[in-house]
């Protein structure tokens, strides 16, 4: 048994230790958020935040990671009541087949976590390592410019509805 | 004398943004000796198939020598490898050095069916490094894995695992390697988040241990605290 805590809730895992993190978290949690790519480190679909950082969760066995926070996309946010970021996504209609956009989310969650006002270039810079195949980055960019405004709002109290526009 | 060249230890490496230059004369770490025509893909292209990538501050070197003629680089390559005079015995290794090379590279993941290299002994390499290997490498470096859309260089035959100190080896799992924007060139991710110093520090060592057959590193962990934080894209 591997003890992984994941969204805040711990979890004990009956697997080898040297199984990626992805397969964990959709085979045995049901956490589907988090997409197969290409197992190597090279699309980004599969990006979680561990201890705040984005990660490739293809390539990251869990014995790596007992006492470690995992955050992933269903994290952030219900179907019901999404996180700013996944409510920049859908304002800016920035997915088309949407297979990269969990990672995608998980990687800019990372970004805003640590510097809340990137320029175009932060972000672009920043989300390098993810890939999208349909072509939707420049609506990522601009639903990333949206939750940092809106997550900017809410700090100084002026609540979550604003018009950011 | 303050700037002056000591000669006798011409080509004999040294350090570079805190990364080991390795030596370019008899003392080479890498396995298999170098032709002229690998060093002129490795300054040309960044890349030569029997020796490793270039990183860290090589890559601005590479980046460089693009634009420059190919015939000057050509003949830097020649320079290079008369000045490097490798001994005779070395050359007799080479199948020694191919053979060993492919053994590891080929032979025993633990959990992809086969059986777990024993330790060698003197070395620190554990269990978990060996996990970390497995999950985190061994998909793209383990020829029996069958990808056939990543060939990395095998480990057994790069400078950086046959050097004398580990940080090359740190800087690359840690910060990964990346084409210059906009550029083709060979692509690994690195590991800064997904590993923390001790899981760093284990699968270094294992990788030490299980491809190169000089002797374990005893101060990797020393370098990869060092080392952390300083990740560059
Ligand atoms: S699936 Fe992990 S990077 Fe592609
Ligand atoms: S929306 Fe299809 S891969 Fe990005």
């Amino acid at each position: 048994m591997i003890e992984l805590n994941v969204n805040g809730r711990p979890q004990a895992v009956d697997a080898d230790p040297a199984t990626p993190l992805l397969y964990v978290l959709r085979d045995h949690l049901a956490l589907n958020g988090a997409k197969f790519g290409c197992g190597l480190g090279q699309c980004g679909a599969c990006t979680v935040m561990i201890d705040g950082k984005a990660a490739f969760s293809c390539v990251t066995p869990i014995s790596a990671l007992p006492g470690r926070k995992i955050t992933t996309v269903e994290g952030l946010g219900t179907a019901d009541n999404p996180g700013p970021l996944q409510q920049a996504f859908i304002d800016e209609q920035a997915a088309q087949c949407g297979y990269c956009i969990a990672g995608m989310i998980m990687r800019a969650q990372a970004l805003l976590e640590a510097n809340p006002s990137p320029t175009d270039d932060d972000i672009r810079r920043h989300m390098m390592p993810n890939l999208c195949r349909c072509g939707t980055h420049m609506r990522i960019v601009r639903a990333v410019q949206r939750a940092a405004r809106t997550m900017k709002n809410v700090k100084n109290g002026a609540g979550v509805n604003v018009t950011t526009k | 004398m303050l700037g002056a060249e000591k000669l006798s230890d011409a080509y004999g490496g040294g350090d570079a943004e805190h990364w080991l230059a390795p030596a370019m004369n008899e003392d080479s770490p890498a396995p298999l000796p170098w032709t002229a025509d690998e060093i002129f893909n490795y300054l040309r292209y960044g890349f030569d198939a029997r020796h490793g990538i270039a990183a860290g501050p090589m890559v601005d070197v590479v980046q460089n020598l693009a634009k420059a003629r190919e015939e000057d680089v050509r003949a830097i390559a020649v320079y290079i490898a008369d000045r490097m005079r490798r001994p005779v015995r070395q050359a007799k290794s080479n199948d020694e050095a191919n053979a060993f090379a492919q053994l590891q590279e080929s032979a025993a993941v633990p959990g992809m069916g086969r059986d777990a290299i024993p330790a060698r002994s003197g070395g620190v390499a554990s269990d978990s490094g060996a996990a970390v290997f497995e999950g985190a490498c061994a998909t793209c470096h383990y020829s029996g894995s069958g990808l056939q859309s990543t060939k990395p260089v095998p480990l057994a035959l790069t400078t950086s695992v046959n050097a004398p100190d580990p940080r090359n080896l740190i800087h690359v799992v840690q910060s990964g390697l990346w084409p210059a924007s906009g550029e083709r060139g060979a692509m690994m991710p690195g590991f800064a988040a997904e590993l923390t110093d001790d899981q760093l520090v284990a699968v270094v060592s294992y990788v030490r241990e299980r491809f190169s057959r000089q002797p374990p590193w005893h101060d990797v962990s020393q370098n990869v605290r060092a080392i952390r934080g300083t990740e560059r894209r």
